[in-house]
């Protein structure tokens, strides 16, 4: 914090603030949300500001700049009221947070804490895609349509859900989609049992957890994957031997044929590869919170200068490249920096660095993503 | 009859709002004691008693006698009050319901807004609606359920149990009445009530726990909100529990404290506190309490843990005159 003086802070602000006056707000029922502002050494500062219009908010973030802004996934009758109960909570969206730093991620050796790969992008995008398509649409019935994504200008994405549907909702009802996207409380017992003699458990064609149990192992007994479910090898052969039998077992709830030496194995392995990972318990509480203030859609963020840019479609998606705002190619004159140190890193095109005690001049994207990072200061 | 026995089990329902608007109801000596004695038994034993319905005049009683506990339960006010009441009179609604033909539940649910689906002998309910109204139990756990295109799957018996927290949730939101005028009559009524309820109350046997002084501010705070018998967020509680257990308060004591909850189930708070304890669950850190407006002064430490320790040393740093400026870190994940 120290590193950086308060000319790198007032470039970009300045910055920011000149994207602000070239860009139109576009948030959804603005006068209805809470505000936050961050600034260089908070993500909030302060919080309870409201807006009456998207030209008001334009005007604010042009001249007041902050380094962060978010917004209420709340909506209420008066968002500026405090304490919280004054406010008058009038319904909410329906938020996940989906960070890289939740994956635990083998890329991080590479690069350290705090920076950014195309491994961690894909990774937290291919999270966030088995949430729509494994969970939310098929699951809970909900159409894309009602879903907005957004990158979260730096480590992940945020999906917000807006429908009536899921308005009302309290912590508790949010809480209980949290644990069901994780299969946390999966009741295990529950889940194979005996009958008779008979071993019974998930059947195909049922829904919830125990239909994509089912399904996901008749899916790696096809594909001859059974490995990656925690089942022994010896066990394995013995099921391809009789793929067809143990199929058929599937379809009607029959585990007979199969029987699992360590269920307990099979059990993690498959709940892992079949769960969204949204974190620790406290990341986890991002969703549960109906009163909890996100990054406004399509605003910068301060660690990085990227936008928090919306999308609509995901795979196609290149955070590194789609997010920037700043010139990429040096059109503008560079900016010059003095580099402390960093890794190497992407941005559109091109991958700059590694850089150490390092000074050069660097297209305005670039150099405002180091300062932003506190790892390169104006030279 | 048929009809004002249907009115006088489900008094919620639509029948029975356009029965009081055609006819009202008669608050007289009768259908007052009786509201009284519903009142009082939902407020004090957390169970309105099932009546022995005979002639049709009982029928009319039990109509008047529900509008005029809620009257009262208005009077009194508090949040502690109305949501004890709601959660008696939703018990005796799934007593009745549990004896109901799926037709006649499925139309009360229907009134209620929970819209069902047949398919073949299962009933279906859309998903929201079931998490809206899902009993606070295991069992119930969506992650349990057989949930596909937004329905969840009931079995034989539940919808009676979902509609019965549908009806807790309604009566939480309507009460306490806005009208304010209400019949003299009632108004003396209530005096009775609290006498009564007072006997009850003090009979019963409270358990707390008392904030040491060693506590962060905004645990203080917590168990006096909860003392003050607010129901607290849910996030709330999972912190205080955290905190509780990490500071060493036994799992019992800390389901106890809790106790005081109008909303109290044991066997829920038992279930989630045990849950809590067994996985470890760390204490969110001070920015994080903060942003869940739980943080009531920025007292220096990073973490409410650490406030008992050091503490002292803030005492002294003040004495001294030198208290240096309070650092305060945020937490800066995502
Ligand atoms: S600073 Fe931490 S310990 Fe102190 S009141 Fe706030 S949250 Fe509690
Ligand atoms: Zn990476």
């Amino acid at each position: 914090m120290q590193l950086v003086a308060s000319n790198e802070q007032e470039f970009v602000l300045k910055k920011f603030s000149e994207h602000y006056s070239r860009s139109a707000q576009s948030v959804r029922k603005i006068s209805e949300r809470e505000f936050g502002f961050g600034g260089w050494d908070k993500k909030i500062e302060s919080r309870h500001a409201s807006f009456m219009n998207n030209d008001e908010l334009k005007s604010y973030l042009v001249r007041n700049t902050p380094l962060y802004i978010s917004y209420s996934v709340a909506f209420y009758e008066f968002p500026e009221a405090r304490p919280m109960e004054k406010k008058n909570w009038k319904g909410a969206e329906l938020v996940f947070d989906l960070d890289a730093d939740h994956l635990q991620l083998a890329c991080i050796a590479k690069h350290g804490k705090g920076w950014v790969c195309d491994e961690c992008i894909n990774a937290v995008k291919s999270e966030t895609m088995k949430l729509i398509e494994e969970f939310l649409v098929p699951d809970f019935g909900l159409k894309k349509e009602e879903m907005s994504i957004n990158f979260s200008g730096n480590r992940g994405f945020h999906v917000h859900v807006s429908s009536d549907e899921v308005s009302g909702l309290d912590g508790y009802a949010r809480r209980e989609v949290v644990d069901y996207i994780m299969g946390t409380g999966l009741d295990e017992a529950g889940v194979f049992y005996k009958e008779g003699t008979r071993m019974r458990g998930p059947k195909l064609g049922e829904g919830g957890w125990r239909g994509k149990i089912a399904r996901t192992f008749a899916e790696k007994l096809e594909e001859q994957k059974l490995n990656e479910l925690g089942i022994h090898t010896r066990t394995i052969n013995r099921f391809y031997e009789k793929k067809k039998e143990v199929a058929e077992g599937l379809a009607n709830g029959n585990w007979d044929v199969i029987h699992l030496p360590k269920p307990e194995e099979f059990w993690r392995e498959i709940s892992a590869k079949l769960k969204v990972n949204l974190g620790d318990q406290i990341d986890q509480m991002v969703t549960p919170d109906a009163t909890k203030l996100i990054r406004v859609p399509d605003s910068l963020h301060g660690e990085t200068g990227l936008a928090a840019r919306k999308t609509s479609n995901l795979e196609k998606f290149d955070a590194l490249k789609d997010a920037a705002v700043f010139d990429l190619n040096g059109k503008t004159n560079g900016v010059r920096v003095k580099v402390m140190k960093a890794p190497a890193f992407r941005l559109g095109e091109q991958t700059f660095g590694p850089y150490e005690n390092y000074t050069l001049t660097l297209p305005e994207a670039a150099a405002i993503y180091l300062i932003c990072k506190k790892a390169a200061v104006l030279a | 009859m048929v009809e004002l026995e249907f009115i006088a089990k489900y008094p919620f329902s639509k029948e029975a709002r356009e029965f009081v608007e055609e006819k009202g109801v008669k608050i007289d000596f009768d259908s007052i004691e009786k509201g009284v004695t519903r009142a009082v038994k939902a407020l004090g034993d957390g169970e309105v008693p099932k009546p022995a319905i005979v002639a049709e005049k009982d029928l009319r009683n039990e109509v008047a006698s529900y509008a005029v506990a809620r009257m009262i339960v208005s009077i009194l006010g508090g949040k502690y009050l109305v949501n004890k009441y709601a959660v008696a009179e939703s018990k005796r609604a799934h007593a009745f319901l549990k004896t109901e033909k799926k037709e006649v539940v499925k139309g009360i649910a229907q009134q209620l807004g929970i819209k069902t689906a047949e398919e073949g002998n299962a009933l279906l309910m859309n998903a929201f609606d079931y998490l809206r109204s899902t009993p606070r139990d295991v069992s119930y756990k969506l992650v349990n359920r057989d949930v596909s295109a937004g329905l969840v799957r009931l079995k034989e018996g539940e919808l009676a149990r979902v509609i019965s927290e549908a009806v807790r949730k309604r009566i939480e939101t309507e009460l306490p009445l806005k009208a304010k005028n209400f019949p003299p009559e009632v108004v003396k009524a209530v005096e009775e009530v609290k006498e009564k309820l007072k006997e009850k109350m003090s009979a019963a046997p409270q358990a707390r726990i008392v904030a040491s002084e060693d506590y962060a501010p905004c645990i203080k705070k917590l168990l006096e909100d909860l003392k003050a018998s607010e129901n607290l967020p849910h996030t709330a509680r999972f912190c205080l529990a955290v905190y509780l257990l990490n500071v060493t308060v036994k799992a019992e004591d800390v389901i106890k404290i809790f106790a005081s909850a109008p909303d109290y189930n044991e066997q829920t708070t038992r279930y989630q506190v045990e849950y809590a304890k067994n996985k470890g669950y760390k204490m969110p850190g001070c920015a994080m309490m903060d942003l869940y407006g739980l943080c009531t002064q920025k007292c220096g430490v990073k973490n409410p843990l650490s406030y008992g320790k050091k503490r002292e040393r803030f005492v002294k740093q003040n004495e001294s005159e030198n208290a240096k400026e309070k650092k305060f870190e945020w937490d800066d994940r995502y």
